[in-house]
């Protein structure tokens, strides 16, 4: 254990290797004009080899420091966000979760009315697809505008995961367009997401 | 912050409610308190305080100047206090002004008594070299470096702290100056004057959340209060200042109670106050 | 006025090549992302750095990059005369513009593009070299805050007085009006970011004064380095790893 932390320990500037054997995986870069490997991050120096059916034979070093900065969302990332405003074209959204992780502070993100669902997406009503105060899961499309995150919902295990009900109590999903109050029994229009049962 | 959702607000009230709070405190219970005195040598007297997350340095410089002429044999005492951007990013440039005056007004509220300096929580006749001349002015500056909640307790114990750690020099005033020019006074490097702290009170704020009050409330809980009474007590159990902050109504009974709780709080808050400040001491002079 | 005696020794009794006494902590201000408390003898300085988040001032968002900001304050108790202001004198402003370009230059900013780093620095005790200790202090914050850097950053200031060059000047040093180089390096990278140099000074002295800074910044940057790892196996190990 002692040797594995003293050798492997590295803080930002170390060298981790040349390019022609490594590449850089999290917490490593490359600089161009020494072709070389160093270390961006503290903490400790760990070399995954290549998959084998891959071309690129090198295997990935990566830096494991013990706090990772705070998430910040990425294209291609499921993020947790509770809808904030619906309007006739598109909803937004804060973004509250990025994967697993909650962030520090929240980010702002849009759902468009192409982006709700994958079919006949030009009939699509926002306020049957979300209300303010929803929980939804949604997958960052891009960097979007200067002002916000650009989501989608168009997958089945994407959308509404928990809302309130009129009457204030916790809906139970019905369909992937449905929900119902339990106190009530009304239903409400909803862009439901399909969660795998436990 | 991101803010808290109702699940964690629900969550917050719950626990205060059945006297078990978030981090496994009774309601009228402090954090752990860690005193350092003696961190800023250039200083007449300071002192570093940590309240849980919450900490603050208080210091006191002492300097020659001239009472105010409506009150010659007084000195002079002045309370600032700064909110420093680390403890929050929205402190920075003038975001915390706000604040800062806020906790200096009421700081000096607590401990300087009355314009006329009646009450106060320091004794100012002390401060006096020459009636009408010459007297010592106090400069208390606090700085906030990390907040997380009960950031006035926190100040005024660490105030009490660096001003039982003021050493005040001991001031030769030349007899033969005619009487009214400014009299010479050799100031002596040598011999020290502790500074009398024990008419200096501590200050206990209670937050109401919901239907109870809490001591010691943390920037999560004081994201739920209603409204806020800080109460400022001395050894012997009498008031020196209140504040309510807090937009929300109180009965007048409640707050009654909340001043015998605070009394109550108080007793036990000095005396854990003053064996750190004793231990804190005699750490320093084992160092130096 | 003599600053370097007879034996060699200064009014410190430090010798002239020697650097004054370095203490750091990390972790400090746990509501931070990352902080940092840096001495150089009774300079005492504390970063916070809280980011990267949502940049606050939309017109300043950057769509590749993320946005640094600093911001240098002294508490009024620092100095040996008490300041009346402790932000937004002209000299705070400067020290805050110089430390951010300092970190900026070699924070991976493109790897968190609309977003916002805060670096914040205050003073708790000034006795010369507070932009060093700044930067130090901020290096370390940086690496707590686990934000990508290509390298840490060290620095160390150097004069030259009664013919002698001086590493790790102090207050009264400092002000005796004779030159004051502050260097700041990216040690492995071999490579300097920052130099300022007050007064006048001789081309050949100046090359030794500013070797000798180097050399200080190299001493600081395997304390650090030192600091770091200290820190990481005491997280680790509470972490049961």
């Amino acid at each position: 254990m002692k040797e594995r932390e003293e050798e492997n320990f590295v803080t930002p500037g170390d060298i981790l290797g040349k390019a022609l054997e490594l590449k850089p995986g999290y917490g490593a870069y490359f600089s161009s004009h020494d072709k070389t490997i160093y270390a961006s991050l503290t903490g400790f120096r760990s070399i995954t080899p290549a998959p084998i059916d891959s071309e690129d034979q090198r295997a990935t070093v990566e830096v494991k420091g013990h706090k990772a900065h705070g998430p910040v969302p990425e294209p291609g990332v499921v993020v947790t966000a509770r809808v904030t405003n619906v309007m006739a074209k598109m909803a937004s959204a804060d973004i509250v979760c990025v994967g697993p992780k909650s962030v520090k502070e929240k980010f702002t993100g849009i759902i468009r009315q192409q982006d709700v669902r994958a079919t006949e997406i030009d009939k699509v009503e926002m306020h049957s697809s979300f209300r303010p105060g929803d929980i939804v899961k949604a997958l960052v499309l891009s960097l979007g505008d200067a002002r916000a995150y650009y989501l989608s919902t168009a997958k089945n295990e994407l959308g509404v995961v928990s809302a309130k009900s009129a009457a204030g109590a916790t809906m139970v999903p019905l369909s992937w367009t449905e929900m119902q109050c339990p106190l009530t029994g009304q239903t409400e229009q909803r862009k439901v997401a399909k969660i795998d049962a436990v | 912050m991101v803010g808290l959702s109702l699940g964690e607000q629900t969550f917050i009230k719950g626990g205060i409610d059945q006297d078990l709070r978030t981090d496994g405190r009774k309601r009228l219970t402090y954090r752990p308190i860690f005193v350092e005195t003696g961190i800023i040598p250039q200083a007449s007297g300071s002192a570093r305080v940590k309240l849980g997350a919450t900490d603050v340095i208080a210091s006191v410089k002492a300097e020659l100047g001239k009472p105010n002429p409506s009150y010659p044999d007084k000195g002079k005492v002045s309370i600032y206090v700064d909110c420093s951007p680390t403890a929050e990013p929205s402190f920075e440039g003038r975001g915390g002004e706000e604040l800062s005056t806020e906790l200096s007004s009421a700081l000096e509220r607590c401990l300087l008594g009355g314009k006329s300096g009646a009450g106060a929580g320091i004794d100012l006749s002390s401060l006096c070299i020459v009636r009408g001349k010459v007297c010592w002015d106090l400069y208390i500056d606090g700085l906030v470096v990390s907040s997380d909640g009960n950031v006035l307790d926190a100040l005024g114990a660490a105030i009490k702290a660096a001003l039982s750690d003021t050493a005040i020099p001991k001031v030769q005033v030349s007899a033969n100056a005619p009487s009214d020019e400014q009299p010479e006074v050799d100031v002596s490097d040598e011999e020290f004057l502790q500074f009398d702290t024990s008419g200096v009170p501590v200050i206990v704020t209670l937050t109401k959340v919901g239907g109870h009050y809490i001591v010691d409330a943390t920037t999560e809980e004081e994201s739920q209060m209603s409204s806020a009474v800080s109460v400022s007590i001395n050894r012997l159990g009498r008031i020196c200042g209140l504040t309510k902050r807090g937009g929300a109504g109180l009965h007048p009974t409640v707050i009654l109670d909340m001043i015998s709780a605070a009394k109550h709080v108080s007793e036990q808050l000095m005396n854990k106050l003053d064996s750190e400040i004793a231990a804190a001491e005699a750490c320093d002079e084992m160092e130096s | 006025m003599e600053f370097v005696n007879p034996e060699g020794l200064r009014l410190d009794g430090r010798r002239p090549m020697e650097m004054r006494q370095l203490r750091a902590e990390i972790g400090v201000v746990s509501k931070a992302d990352g902080s940092a408390v840096f001495e150089m003898g009774n300079t005492k300085v504390i970063a916070a750095v809280y980011g990267p988040r949502e940049v606050q001032n939309r017109s300043q968002q950057s769509n590749d990059q993320a946005l640094v900001r600093c911001e240098y304050s002294m508490a009024n108790f620092s100095t040996g005369d008490r300041m009346r202001k402790p932000k937004g004198d002209r000299r705070s402003t400067e020290i805050s513009m110089v430390i951010r370009q300092t970190m900026e230059a070699c924070i991976l900013t493109h790897l968190m593009p609309r977003s916002q780093i805060d670096i914040f620095v205050q003073v708790l005790q000034a006795d010369g070299g507070t932009r060093s200790a700044c930067i130090n202090a901020a290096t370390l914050a940086l690496a707590d805050a686990g934000i990508p850097m290509t390298d840490i950053v060290t620095s160390c200031s150097a004069g030259f007085l009664n013919g002698t060059p001086l590493l790790d000047l102090n207050y009264v040093e400092d002000s005796a009006g004779g030159p004051d180089v502050t260097v700041g390096i990216l040690p492995k990278l071999d490579k300097v970011t920052l130099l300022q140099m007050d007064s006048k000074l001789q081309m050949e002295t100046f090359e030794t004064v500013m070797q000798l800074a180097t050399e200080g910044c190299k001493a600081v940057a395997s304390y650090i380095r030192e600091v770091l790892l200290e820190n990481t196996k005491q997280l680790e190990s509470r972490r049961g790893v």
